[in-house]
């Protein structure tokens, strides 16, 4: 009896020794990877996950688990990652921001990739300035996840209306004030009723500066000086860009703070042009105010220095969390292949950060087309106070645009702050 | 007998045996309550000497984010809005909803219970709802308020974009949302004063202004204390309607203190500043209930 429990009891431990040996070479063969999104339309998610089950049923080593966060804004999005990360249960995969996960970067919670993406980014991205913006402190850290760079909007009736060729949006700062002067409307009592440009200096200042970037970049200025120690937007481009905003609002009287703005706005017909807005206004149009026939022109140029820019656009970056095995970059790289890139991408509604999607058809819209024939098109700051520095500058932007402040005296203001952030920092 | 022994610790547990057990039962909750909210409250003032965010490395920087604050443009102005948001809305929900209790606790009322409920509604319906219709609602081209003073000859005003309205605007919003509430707790208290009083009152020939001034306002003294306490602590707490109407804007005239303290904490990740300001924050809401008090007391 006793043989037969000792003999039992060896067999037991055998076989758990054996069991626990193996659990391990089970798992180190099958990686699975947390992905996480924030949500678009239906019909994307839909698609996405689609994707994802195709590359599952393709590479059952590494299986990829994504979830879309949504029902907030993108503030709750990045606080949720954030946190999560904070925490150690971060996902392995998440969207991001550029300007926010460029915080994240500096703390060291973002993977690089690895130098066959790299190589292979660089020999397909569309734009050097797209391409910019995946890297943080000089090193790539992500493949696009939806690309918009900024143009201009505008009315064609309205246009008509007061004998404006349409096909011939203004290509100048001086004609885009002239005619953003002649399409505002005035009623009896000399209220505004529909403002010639809507520009963009309400609601938080990260927006606000974002908005305005395009016309600093087009006076051949910046937010920050080359090596990033200090700030440059109070330069004479950064006040002649900003001065642009204060002869439309205050001179022209083309613009009013207290009128409603934006793509609502335009829908409404109560501005005959919105400055710097991306292309989900063209799906935001069509949905809401098909009647409207409108157009899109790229960021008229400044008359002095003749240059233009787009930029500010936010580019949403797939980033791969340090802590992620190498098979993450595994599946990024087949992402960014053109079968799977060509649907997500042009289902988000992005522009096309790669060039083996300019022909797609979804590009050759007019609309569209305007977008691409931008040239100079710049990413935003990504330094890892980029969004306080931009939320500074908007700040002041808007004190500005409500006349508190002259031009010169607000950025040389938001200088100051700036100048004290980057040496906290 | 010693109290390291079985012996002392068996005595014990026999004399104290329902307390144990009762403090068995709580610790559950005791333990979620502490994890969620007790422990978190803790920590952030022991964040509050640190500079950082929630992610990365900190550094111990002792009372340098107090001091930081005092010099901080924005802070001061969140800090003044914010009295002056808690301010009117404390007065306005006192005497809108102490006025409208007086009338609903008349002794002939037709519709009465129909008027508590209509004006509890809005207390029950989402924040966030509420503060998106009345934004509609504010609209200058399509809103219902500039539509209903366009009868009157009222031209229309931008309610949320001018800085001389903003904030008037978000009081209405919040004073009608809340008002309901305190209508109830007024009512309650009211419930409460026995009806000899009044009726001694009126035999003497007092009029109903002067019951209500020398004899019910007197002994609702408690409740209405309860009321401004409640009011005040939300007022200083406001946030989501000033998140979804106006943003903190137009320049900064409706920037609040909790937003401001959102803003430094998870968007530009200074969340030891961020403690230091609910620190701030705690501390002025508790001198002023404080004073409250002693006032209610004298």
């Amino acid at each position: 009896m006793r043989n037969k429990i000792r003999e039992g009891t060896i067999g037991l431990l055998i076989v758990l020794i054996m069991w626990v040996i193996s659990v391990p070479m089970v798992s180190a063969e099958k990686v699975t990877l947390k992905v996480w999104e924030f949500g678009g339309q239906e019909s994307y998610n839909q698609l996405a996950g689609e994707i994802v089950e195709e590359w599952n049923v393709e590479n059952p080593q590494i299986r990829v688990d994504s979830e879309f966060l949504t029902g907030g804004t993108w503030e709750h999005y990045n606080a949720k990652v954030t946190t999560a990360l904070a925490a150690g249960v971060g996902p392995d995969i998440f969207w991001g921001e550029d300007t926010y996960s460029a915080q994240l970067a500096h703390e060291g919670f973002l993977s690089s990739a690895p130098d066959y993406l790299v190589d292979y980014l660089k020999e397909n991205m569309f734009s050097k300035g797209v391409f910019d913006s995946l890297a943080t402190e000089g090193v790539v850290r992500g493949i696009p996840g939806s690309v918009m760079w900024l143009g201009t909007f505008y009315n064609k009736d309205m246009y008509r209306e007061i004998g404006l060729d349409p096909e011939m949006p203004p290509r100048t700062w001086t004609e885009l004030k002239n005619y953003a002067e002649k399409l505002t409307l005035f009623d009896s009592n000399g209220d505004m009723i529909r403002s010639g440009i809507s520009m963009r200096f309400t609601g938080h200042g990260m927006g606000i500066a974002d908005k305005w970037s395009p016309f600093l970049f087009a006076a051949g200025g910046s937010f920050l000086n080359e090596d990033a120690t200090k700030a440059a937007v109070n330069s004479d481009a950064g006040i002649r860009a900003l001065q642009l905003y204060v002869d439309i609002i205050w001179k022209l009287r083309a613009d009013d703070p207290l009128v409603p703005h934006d793509a609502p706005a335009f829908a409404q017909k109560q501005t005959a042009m919105i400055s710097s807005r991306g292309p989900w206004v063209i799906g935001y149009v069509e949905t809401n105010a098909p009647e409207i026939d409108f157009g899109v022109c790229p960021i008229p140029r400044d008359d002095v220095t003749m240059g233009t820019g787009s930029g500010g656009g936010v580019v949403e970056v797939w980033r791969v969390n340090i802590e992620a095995p190498k098979e993450a970059w595994q599946f990024l790289y087949w992402l960014a292949q053109p079968e799977q890139a060509k649907r997500l991408l042009v289902s988000r509604g992005s522009l096309p950060p790669y060039k083996f999607l300019i022909d797609d058809p979804s590009y050759t819209s007019p609309q569209m087309q305007a977008f691409l024939a931008q040239e100079n098109i710049i990413g935003r700051v990504l330094h890892w106070k980029a969004y306080e520095i931009y939320s500074i500058v908007g700040g002041y932007i808007q004190q500005v645009c409500y006349r508190k402040m002259k031009a010169k005296e607000a950025l040389d203001a938001a200088a100051i702050e700036i100048d004290k952030l980057l040496k906290e920092s | 007998m010693s109290i390291f022994g079985y012996g002392y610790w068996r005595k014990f547990v026999r004399r104290n045996r329902e307390t144990l057990t009762a403090y068995v039962f709580l610790l559950p909750t005791i333990i979620f309550f502490g994890s969620i909210i007790y422990f978190p409250i803790a920590y952030s003032f022991f964040f509050s000497f640190f500079e950082g965010s929630v992610i990365g490395e900190r550094r111990f920087v002792g009372l340098d984010n107090y001091f930081y604050l005092f010099k901080d443009r924005l802070f001061r102005q969140s800090m003044l809005n914010t009295f002056y948001f808690t301010a009117f809305i404390v007065i306005l929900e006192v005497v809108i909803s102490l006025g409208v209790a007086l009338l609903l606790n008349r002794e002939r009322i037709k519709f009465g219970n129909f008027f508590k409920m209509v004006y509890f509604i809005p207390v029950v319906s989402s924040l966030i709802a509420v503060a998106l219709l009345w934004k509609w609602m504010y609209e200058p081209r399509f809103g219902f308020f500039n539509y209903v003073l366009s009868f009157i000859g009222i031209r229309p005003r931008a309610w949320l974009l001018s800085e001389n309205t903003a904030m008037s605007a978000v009081i209405l919003t919040i004073v009608w949302k809340n008002v309901g509430l305190y209508i109830i707790i007024f009512l309650a208290g009211l419930k409460g004063i026995s009806k000899m009083y009044k009726e001694a009152a009126s035999v003497d020939g007092a009029t109903e202004w002067q019951v209500a001034k020398y004899i019910t306002l007197p002994l609702l003294k408690p409740v209405t204390f309860l009321v401004i306490t409640f009011a005040m602590i939300r007022g200083w707490l406001v946030f989501p309607e000033v998140y979804v109407m106006t943003e903190g804007g137009p320049v900064n005239s409706t920037r609040v203190m909790v937003f401001e303290i959102w803003e430094k904490g998870f968007l530009f990740f200074k969340m030891g500043i961020a403690c230091a300001e609910s620190y701030v924050l705690f501390s002025v809401i508790l001198l002023i209930t404080f004073i409250q008090r002693k006032l209610l007391k004298e």
